[in-house]
């Protein structure tokens, strides 16, 4: 059985430190979602309170229903997946994965059908009788999620499983995770700092940046709007080109430096004259076309087979500028070029309170 | 072999050879040494040269001498004894301590001390502290109305005096073992252990300590090596009587070399110490050997 998750004005603090600064979640049962934010920003922290490692300072954790804010780990129904495997050295892979099930009496046939099935899940039958040192990365971390899945628990938590992967192994094993949460059914919350993770696996992505969410919403919502220039600037790969701007009326932006106007793909409700910073996303730059506002100085053209990343900067300001274009381009550094622009990827944030002045909330659950 | 790798050989050994020289030196010659010395009969204060050849005598004398094996039981005897409290000690005491609390770091320091003290002086401390008449242990019995006792004077209470006393030197040096051992202890390998429920009791028991296993091998071993070379705080206590209750092995070699000039036999019995030293390491490192390609690394 799944169940909810439930996080009430959560905080923690080491001494003077504020590291979780009272959040609210609420994840579905079967739900799952991602954590994400840069080091520090108090993404394990949370999870770590979640999974009971952690005392909460202030606020309440609830799962299920139930107030587990000081109930022990074991008792929470929750099973951890942890960064680096944590798998116990000196015991095989069959007694890592059922360790749990031998300290609650479970009968013996009862543990070998569970762990049975968890190894024909995730694929490592054959591993059974071996040492964790005698695994490669990625076969650690199946035995860490069979360690996991033995348990049968209702939610379970990851910290940063793939990050200790290669990048072929994470991607692969990326794609295993969601096939798995759609078998299982659990709830899951997963940590990461990847936000490729977070976008591929998350139903809703919570983005925390020094102890406060910044925005919780689906990978769409998300990419699409985000909320404030942290999560602009968070969110996306290459990532959001922002340019000092002047909104010149409630639909346009002037950018000073560049002798540029940019028109907004929505008015905002803001007065002439205020200082915003224009979002432009990579992908919503499109090389020439009949009125294109930008000059770019491309520096550096990174040809990533599909597509090109040119790097380089605004002519005129100076300011930092990414492209994404089309594969076939990627002669074209030390070039100057033309841009337009896609208005479906512009945004504007209040340059002082770092708002989305366009507006986020397009689903019910954004904040 | 090709020319690269004749060559790679040749370098490996170019590296190696200081150290197997001073190895050879420093360890394997006098061991040799002490056999060889074995199979001659000299007496210190003659020149070598006159040493006469004495084949396997010194062997057969040992070998039949009781004194011989009632010193080899009591070696056993002490060994085992002072060992397994000194690690059961040093263990617990690890664990109780190797937590962060305030104030910790201090007591740690205080319980490495006594191994910091020369054996000599830690002799002549517990030779002070059990004299019948003025020691401080028949003090604090007194207190208690436990008539004195002439701990150093009757045979079971010596021996049980040469205990204490090692045990008060050398569990620090298990307790600093362990507590390094500890310290090296994955912390989530144990925060996974309270997820499946473990309680501090199965958490040490079934994953700390077989954690350690390898730290706590090698400790074993040392202290083994060290309880059967032990000589000089038996040599201020006790000198290895009475009669020869405390006349552990190397106390035996001792008189037998020194006191009755039979230097071929002392060394034929230090061989024998050498190859129950040997077997007992090895016994010990079977059940888990730090220097072979561990299982209980992650």
């Amino acid at each position: 059985m799944s169940a909810g998750v439930e996080l009430i004005k959560v905080s923690k603090r080491f001494g003077n430190n504020t590291i979780v600064d009272g959040i609210d979640l609420d994840a579905a049962a079967g739900e799952f979602i991602v954590l994400v934010g840069a080091s520090g920003c108090g993404k394990s922290t949370t999870l770590r309170m979640i999974a009971g490692l952690e005392a909460v300072s202030e606020g309440r954790i609830l799962i299920g229903g139930r107030d587990v804010t000081v109930v022990r780990p074991d008792q929470r129904d929750i099973a951890m997946v942890f960064q680096n495997y944590a798998l116990y050295p000196h015991m095989s892979v069959a007694e890592n994965m059922s360790f749990a099930l031998t300290l609650t009496r479970t009968p013996k046939d009862e543990i070998a059908r569970r762990v049975g099935e968890a190894a024909r899940i995730l694929g490592i039958e054959n591993l059974l009788d071996r040492k964790p040192k005698a695994l490669s990365g990625g076969q650690r971390q199946r035995v860490a999620m069979g360690r996991a899945i033995v348990r049968e628990p209702s939610v379970f938590l990851f910290d940063e499983p793939l990050s200790n992967l290669d990048a072929k192994l994470r991607a692969q094993m990326r794609v295993e995770l969601a096939l798995l949460h759609r078998r299982l059914g659990k709830t899951t919350i997963y940590v990461t700092h990847d936000q490729v993770e977070a976008m591929t696996l998350a139903e809703r992505i919570v983005i925390l940046d020094r102890g406060v969410i910044q925005q919780t919403g689906t990978p769409t919502e998300v990419f699409n709007r985000p909320r404030n220039l942290f999560v602009a600037g968070f969110i996306g790969s290459p990532a959001m080109n922002l340019f000092r701007g002047t909104l010149a009326a409630s639909d346009t932006v002037e950018l000073p430096g560049a002798g540029a106007r940019i028109r907004l793909p929505q008015a905002v409700n803001a007065a002439a004259g205020k200082p915003v910073m224009l979002g432009i996303r990579p992908q919503g730059l499109l090389l020439g076309g009949a009125d294109a506002p930008l000059r770019m100085q491309v520096k550096v053209a990174e040809f990533l087979g599909t597509e090109t990343v040119l790097n380089g900067v605004l002519k005129g300001s100076g300011e930092a500028l990414t492209a994404s274009v089309s594969g076939e381009h990627g002669g074209l550094a030390e070039h100057e070029i033309d841009l337009s622009i896609n208005p479906a990827h512009v945004h504007v944030f209040d340059a002082d309170t770092g708002l989305n002045l366009i507006g986020t909330q397009s689903k019910r659950d954004s904040t | 072999m090709t020319i690269d790798s004749r060559s790679n050989t040749r370098t490996a050994w170019f590296f190696v050879l200081p150290a197997v020289i001073i190895m050879f030196v420093a360890c394997l010659y006098p061991v040799l040494s002490a056999v060889r010395l074995g199979f001659y009969d000299w007496s210190m204060g003659t020149p070598w040269a006159q040493a006469k050849w004495s084949g396997w005598d010194s062997f057969e004398i040992v070998f039949t001498d009781p004194a011989m094996w009632r010193s080899l039981w009591t070696t056993l005897e002490f060994a085992a004894i002072s060992v397994s409290a000194e690690m059961f000690l040093g263990i617990a005491l690890a664990l109780a301590l190797e937590g962060h609390i305030r104030g910790m770091a201090f007591f740690r320091t205080l319980f490495i001390l006594p191994m910091m003290v020369a054996p000599i002086a830690v002799g002549l401390t517990w030779r002070y502290l059990f004299d019948a008449q003025f020691g401080l242990v028949n003090a604090v019995l007194a207190v208690f109305d436990i008539a004195a006792k002439g701990w150093l004077a009757d045979e079971t209470l010596a021996f049980a005096a040469i205990i204490v006393s090692d045990i008060w030197q050398w569990t620090p040096f298990v307790f600093i073992m362990v507590i390094a051992g500890l310290a090296g202890v994955d912390s989530t390998v144990l925060e996974a252990a309270r997820i499946d429920g473990a309680r501090w009791w199965t958490i040490t028991r079934r994953v700390k300590l077989p954690m350690i296993a390898h730290v706590l091998a090698i400790t074993l071993v040392m202290r083994l090596i060290d309880a059967f070379r032990v000589l000089e705080v038996i040599y201020v206590l006790t000198f290895g009587g009475p009669g020869d209750s405390t006349e552990v092995l190397s106390m035996h070699i001792y008189k037998t070399a020194f006191i009755g000039q039979k230097l071929g036999a002392a060394s034929a019995i230090s061989v024998l110490l050498l190859v129950v030293v040997m077997f007992l390491t090895w016994l010990a490192l079977l059940m888990s050997n730090p220097l072979a390609d561990g299982e209980n690394g992650q």
